[in-house]
Formats: structure tokens, sequence, C-alpha cells
């Protein structure tokens, strides 16, 4: 009787260090005054078995449909984001904009970090241009 | 036959025997010179091999250096790596009708349209 006790108490521990957890990470580019037409970034989860769970578009209407990415970045801690519009300089974001948000899963305590990488951004041209890329942590839940 | 008929007969006959008789090399000339002539190939294969070697350095530096570098269909803008601006280019020749001539048929599905970006766009994030 004791030692199945003991064998649930340390079941229940061991899953209990591994309970999933969900989190949303938004993704801004900033392009000051250039109008945004692409982008191109890596985006990466490091932690306890974090995996992509979803991935949306962002706040413009330029870059509110999902951007670019390989499926296989689904349950994987990496991902490529891309996406781009060819309407008029005047319809293309200006300044900071938010242009996805990233779902992500991880297991235990712990809770991730992570990086971002610009690949490119491109004016309506296409022309290369300079930006800065940020991202908050919307919030963590079960 | 002919030519036997002005070749005396006892040099024939001479000939024949001395066929006949069986010519001894003893071991130790045999051995010496199996020796010098594997010390001439060795000495040849010195001489040879560091030049053939640079030879062959050169060919490949020269093949390297003067083949044209493959450009992939997909860089559009031709700035050496295929990414989101080339997917964008390419949609820009599309709206412009620029994009005419199976070149960026990308797709190979016989026309150039929307499906040839998307194309574009799924190779540049491929992980």
């Amino acid at each position: 009787m004791k030692r199945t006790l003991c064998m649930l108490l340390l079941l229940a521990m061991s899953l209990g260090a591994q309970q999933v957890h969900f989190t949303a990470v938004d993704i801004y580019v900033e392009s000051k005054d250039a109008p945004l037409a692409a982008y191109q970034l890596e985006f990466v989860g490091h932690g306890n078995q974090v995996r992509i769970a979803g991935i949306e578009g962002g706040e413009h209407d330029a870059f509110k449909t999902p951007p670019f990415y390989d499926p296989k970045a689904m349950q994987q801690e990496r991902v490529i984001l891309a996406a781009f519009n060819t309407a008029q300089p005047t319809k293309l974001p200006l300044g900071r904009t938010r242009v996805a948000t990233v779902h992500l899963q991880y297991a235990g305590p712990q809770p991730p970090t992570f990086s971002l990488k610009l690949n490119t951004a491109a004016d309506s041209e296409g022309s290369a241009i300079s930006v800065q890329t940020t991202f908050t942590e919307r919030g963590r839940y079960e | 036959m002919a030519d036997n008929d002005q070749i005396p007969e006892a040099l024939i006959a001479a000939l024949r025997e001395a066929d006949k008789a069986r010519l001894l090399i003893p071991p130790e000339l045999d051995a010496a010179i199996l020796e010098r002539a594997r010390a001439n190939i060795a000495r040849d294969r010195r001489r040879i091999t560091p030049w053939l070697a640079a030879a062959a350095a050169l060919m490949i530096a020269a093949i390297v250096m003067f083949t044209p570098a493959r450009k992939a269909r997909e860089d559009v803008n031709r700035d050496g790596r295929v990414d989101i601006r080339d997917a964008l280019a390419l949609a820009r020749k599309i709206a412009d009708g620029k994009a005419q001539g199976s070149v960026w048929d990308i797709n190979h599905d016989g026309r150039v349209d929307q499906a040839d970006v998307v194309a574009i766009a799924a190779l540049a994030v491929k992980l």
C-alpha cells in the first residue's frame, strides 16, 4: 500500500513538472518613415520543450493575413516568418507595427525565452530598408 | 621462306642450336635489375607527383573561377539570395504586366501568376 502511494505521488509530481503552458509573443517591425512593404525574420523560442503552436497576422491591414512560414515549423521551436504587400506606399504601415503573433506551448515551470533575427525588409519599391524588430510576450496561460 | 634461301645453312643451324640452349640468368642479377627498376620508377614518381598535383589544383581553380555561377530563377531581384523581396518583386512584375515569359514560371504550371509568387515565398521561409 505504501509503495503504491509513493508511486502515485512520484507520478503526480512528474506530471506536474511536465505541465504544458501556453504563451503568445507579438512581433513588431519599426520602419520609421519608410512604408513597410515586406519583411522576413527568424523567431526562435528557447527553453524546455518549446513548440510553436500557431501563427497570426499583424495589426495593419497590409499584414493582417498570417505571414508565410514553413508548416514544418509547427511543433518546432524555430520559424522563419515573411510577408509582403504590393499596395501603394500610402496604404502601408509606417513606424512601429505588429506584423505577427506567435503562439507557443512549453512544458515545466521555467518560462521560455525568445530571440528574433531580421533577414530583410523592403519598401514598396522592393529596396532594402533599415528596420528594427522587437517582440513582447503577451501573456501566459495554461 | 624466300629470305631463308639467302641465309647460309650453317648460320640457320647455329641459330637453331642457340635457341635450344637455355640461357641461365643468376637470381642475384635478376634481383639487382628488379631493384634498379623499382628505384627508377619511385624516382620518376617523386618527380612527377608534385607537378601533377599542382596542375590538378590549377585546373580546379580555373574551373571554379571561370564557370559562371548558376543564378536561381527564384532570385528575381538578382541580389544573390532568395527571400521575401523576390516574392515582392515578382508580385510587382505581375501587377505591372511585366512578367510574361516562362522564366518567371517558377512552379512550371505553364503560366505566371500568384502561385509563382507563393512558391518563391515558400522557398524563402523554408526551414
